[in-house]
């Protein structure tokens, strides 16, 4: 393993030759431990860590080719200064370089003005955070941003699992469960938090698990699974809906006992859909059978009632379960297939296996103790969280999910990137904040209890969405009208890193207007990507193969019921460049310089002692300076115990714990109820009237429901005939985001299996007369263009075209002899209030296309 | 007398236009106290993010008394130690896709 690493800041890091060195690949969110095996200064090999469970000790394709960048011709390695003011995409910023020193004082002057103006005006984005970044953004007085995504990401997503489960996201529990049901995600295929775990696990358990995918596109998962489902896209709800209703109403299989006691099922709801509550103590009343009475929820020795209809005081009062019973009888499977092109006897197969899967009632024995075993899973990302109802996707898978008590248990689907959790007045699970941990910033965005509503204080107006986790894409209507949106903080400088905002936001377009309007961009770049093309400085950033960085001061990783493992990045070799400290190993280095000479460095030290929770042995002190590896050393000794500081870190680097069975099932004892109806939507929603409506802010709060209900995306009724086709995205598993478009491995394995092809099914192709190979022109309903070739398939819904995630980049980096391959899918988005999510804050993206064919040969133009 | 040392970090201090704030009060305050007096002296903005909810406060605010939330301390009329340190966040957009 790799050699020491001195905690003085002057001494520079010694990098042994030949060895192989424990790391950590940064290329997605998965974020596996890696061996990177070096020679004569270089590293020439990547395999996964053996001794790292938390991917099994494997590494995915593209993460053992993700040294292949390293020797990038576009590698920025010194500072660089925009002197051709006219920004936009392909002009040519005339990078000159300038000193490390002339830099830095040119950023850090523009942050003093910032912050003397109003320090909420720095927009600090990235979707690699590091273990300072947030820090740093406190002591500056803004929030982190991982602007970059979450127009279309965990919008369905992370809100459900911290609702239900106290956690950021959650996966199958593999290898226990025994049925997968995957709805609009690529589980265990692509970039994701446990790919590299639920691929393996997957593949030895291939005959015991079953494996079902819902989706419009046969994608590496699907063509992987037992079943292919394919569904029209935006109808996911409805096919859940479904399931729940063949579920309750036709099978009777529903987990009643966990229902009645450990969740919100048996509260009383009014007409108005509020609880009803005990005049005298204001507590939720629960139906109490034996009694005939209603009584308080938390009342002793009651059964309650699920199901039924309820006289008290004179009002006709339902079980919150009837509610849901009765709501879900209207998505019959015959309402379905209409709906969602899936064949009504198939809706009723899925939601039998489902059920029969979940073992309602069943046991397992774990270490001696006896658990509930629910081995069925229903897992959703992207596919249910990039539409117009994002929020209303999410309710109704974790509705199916929870109806059959399959959370945080054995064989369910397990949620990690936990939160500690308290009980509401109401019992119900309440996440508790933590500074500095689960997910970001302060603590969890739990939609339960609702955030009170306030005019918009923020770039992306996330005080006007009260239930959501982010709201990231409503920061380009903001900057666009601001006087719209009552949008009083307007970025007036933009602090980039590994987030390329311009390819993965809204549009080329639209991104270019968003960007021309912040008066001052800096970006740390490896390569200048698309975003960087907007900097007015660029500092070198590292390749995550030269990065010193612990990441995170929680600094555990784990998923499902695996151990808890304490890794992060170590440099397997140096950069090709100085900085004024000798080697740079992270850019926190920078960060801490800018925040010294913009006069904000005891602030950090100060957020440091605060959000680390350093004990006084290991707190900075006022008047002192410390180095980045000081602040590591620090910050590993405090939370790993002092034998476990930096050089410890650099010797070993990784610690694994198995975890208890409490900590691994949480579900299997006893807490607060959870959520299977969310009254609280309907007062979040009436205060996002109340206050939109003050200010004179057109926006859409109908959307505030307390259960899921399926609406069309704007694209299920096509505006005219011609559109006769959906066109969506899908990541393919060979690019990780933008991570990897430079990568010439890479690109060539995408290139060779047609990643930059329009994908159309055979059925489609003769419906239209075309072919394999046929250039077409795809036009979107509202009047987006773009060109592509045309690729048959027989694994695509016969409505639907598809092109692949991560095509069609324009950054001189990536593109070949300067031409853009491939369809770029965002820039045909429609970004306006009839395809934006005013609850969760998603975009829509499934459109509605028409082809018209221009022949076998590449257009001209392309 | 109690001095209450309170720390503002991220986006709240644009909203009460300072970093930190030394509080003064009588012996015997409680946490409800504190918070009242920070809404007081801090302008109508930041008063609107200070809303009790039974034993907590709004979620939008994050407040941490001696390092504890008070979602966990699930008690405003908690009494203050002499010397108390408040740090006051905001809640914010969570990090990843």
């Amino acid at each position: 393993m790799a050699g020491e690493i001195n905690v003085s800041s002057s001494s520079p890091v010694n990098y042994h030759e030949g060895q192989q060195v424990r790391t950590m690949c940064r290329l997605c969110l998965n974020r596996c431990g890696i061996l990177a095996s070096t020679r004569r200064g270089k590293v020439f090999r990547i395999d996964g860590d053996p001794a790292n469970p938390y991917n099994q000790g494997k590494a995915c394709a593209k993460g053992r080719a993700g040294f292949y960048t390293l020797s990038s011709p576009h590698r920025v390695t010194r500072p660089l200064r925009r002197t051709n003011p006219e920004k936009g995409p392909g002009i040519d910023p005339g990078w000159e370089t300038i000193s490390w020193d002339e830099a830095l004082d040119l950023v850090a002057s523009k942050l003093k003005a910032v912050s003397e103006d109003d320090p909420r005006k720095l927009w600090r984005v990235t979707f690699d955070r590091s273990l300072l970044d947030e820090i740093w953004c406190a002591a500056f007085g803004t929030a982190l941003q991982s602007v970059s995504s979450g127009f279309f990401c965990g919008n369905a997503v992370h809100p459900m699992h911290f609702l239900n489960q106290f956690a950021v996201e959650a996966v199958p529990d593999v290898p226990l469960t025994r049925y997968i049901l995957s709805v609009g995600s690529q589980y265990g295929a692509v970039v994701h938090y446990d790919t590299m775990n639920g691929a393996f696990e997957l593949g030895r358990n291939r005959e015991a698990i079953k494996v079902v995918v819902v989706d419009p596109l046969c994608g590496h998962a699907a063509s992987m699974a037992d079943e292919w489902i394919p569904i029209r896209p935006g109808t996911d709800a409805a096919f859940l809906m479904g399931l729940a209703n063949v579920l309750i109403n036709d099978l009777g299989i529903y987990d009643a006992a966990f229902l009645k006691y450990f969740s919100n099922a048996p509260y009383l709801i009014g007409g108005d859909g509020h609880y009803a509550r005990d005049p005298a103590s204001n507590k939720v009343l629960v139906w109490d059978p034996a009694a005939h009475t209603a009584r308080p929820f938390d009342a002793a020795g009651i059964d309650p009632a699920l199901l039924g209809r309820y006289q008290v005081s004179g009002s006709e009062l339902r079980p919150a379960f009837q509610v849901i019973a009765d709501e879900v009888r209207r998505y019959t499977p015959e309402e379905v297939s209409r709906i969602a092109g899936v064949p009504a006897v198939t809706v009723k197969r899925i939601a039998r296996e489902f059920g029969e899967a979940a073992k309602i009632g069943a046991k397992i024995n774990i270490d001696g103790e006896e658990l509930p075993f629910r081995p069925a899973s229903l897992t959703w990302y992207r596919g249910l969280s990039s539409h117009k109802h994002a929020f209303m996707n999410g309710f109704a898978a974790m509705l199916l999910q929870t109806l059959i008590g399959g959370l945080d248990v054995p064989g369910g689907l397990m949620g990690y990137h936990r939160a500690k959790y308290r009980a509401t007045e109401d019992g119900l699970l309440a996440t508790i904040a933590h500074p500095g941990r689960v997910g970001s910033g302060p603590g969890p965005t739990n939609p339960y209890p609702p955030r009170v509503v306030t005019p918009p204080q923020s770039i992306d107006l996330f005080e006007l969405f009260p239930v959501a986790c982010y709201s990231r894409t409503f920061a380009v209507p903001a900057i666009l009208e601001p006087e719209k949106y009552h949008a009083s903080i307007q970025p007036e400088m933009l602090l980039q890193r590994r987030s390329n905002m311009a390819y993965t936001g809204a549009g080329q377009e639209i991104m270019t207007k968003v960007l021309r309007k912040i008066p001052f961009i800096v970006s740390f770049a490896f390569e200048i990507d698309e975003t960087a093309e907007f900097a007015d400085l660029v500092f070198p950033d590292l390749h995550y193969l030269e990065q010193l960085e612990p990441v995170g001061s929680e600094g555990e990783y784990h998923t499902g019921s695996q151990p808890a493992t304490f890794y992060g990045s170590r440099p397997a070799m140096a950069p090709p460049f100085e900085s004024p400290w000798g080697r740079l190993v992270s850019h926190d280095e920078i960060l801490l310089e800018l925040a010294a000479r913009a006069g904000f460095l005891e602030d950090v030290y100060l957020a440091c002692n605060r959000m680390w929770r350093l004990p006084p042995e290991y707190s900075l002190q006022p008047g002192q300076r410390y180095s980045y590896r000081d602040l590591i050393d620090r910050a590993l000794k405090a939370k790993h115990g002092p034998d476990n500081g930096l050089n410890w870190y650099a010797k070993d680097g990784i610690l694994v714990k198995e975890r208890s069975l409490k900590e691994r099932y949480p579900g299997a004892y006893p807490k607060p109820r959870i959520h299977v109806y969310h009254e609280y939507m309907i007062d979040a929603g009436r205060q996002v009237e109340a206050v939109t409506r003050e200010l004179k802010i057109p926006w859409d709060c109908s959307g505030y429901l307390p259960l899921a209900e399926w609406r069309p995306c704007p694209a299920y009724a096509p505006k005219a005939p011609e559109f006769d086709l959906y066109l969506i995205t899908a990541k393919a598993p060979y690019h990780a985001l933008t991570a990897t478009g430079s990568n010439p491995l890479l690109a060539e394995v995408g290139m060779r299996l047609g990643y930059d092809d329009v994908l159309l099914s055979r059925d489609a192709a003769k419906r239209k007369g075309l072919a394999e190979g046929d250039w077409v022109e795809i036009e979107t309903d509202s009047g987006k263009k773009a060109t592509g070739r045309i690729k048959l398939t027989s694994g695509i819904h016969p409505e639907v075209t598809a092109v692949w995630a991560s095509t069609g980049r324009w950054a001189r980096s990536v593109t070949r002899d300067g031409k853009t391959r491939g369809i770029h899918f965002n820039s045909l988005l429609a970004l306006d209030d009839e395809h934006l999510d005013f609850v969760s804050g998603a975009i829509d993206s499934c459109l509605r296309v028409k082809l018209t064919k221009l022949g076998q040969n590449q257009p001209q133009r392309c | 007398m109690i001095e209450a040392r309170v720390h503002f970090f991220g986006p709240v201090r644009g909203l009460v236009g300072k970093k930190q704030q030394v509080v003064l009060l009588e012996e015997g305050a409680t946490l409800r106290r504190l918070l009242e007096e920070l809404a007081r002296s801090n302008g109508s903005e930041f008063r609107r993010y200070i809303v009790p909810q039974g034993t907590t406060l709004n979620p939008a605010l994050q407040v941490f008394l001696n390092g504890e939330s008070v979602d966990e301390i699930q008690n405003l009329d908690k009494t203050l130690a002499a010397e108390a340190t408040l740090d006051v966040m905001l809640a914010s957009p969570i990090i990843g896709g």
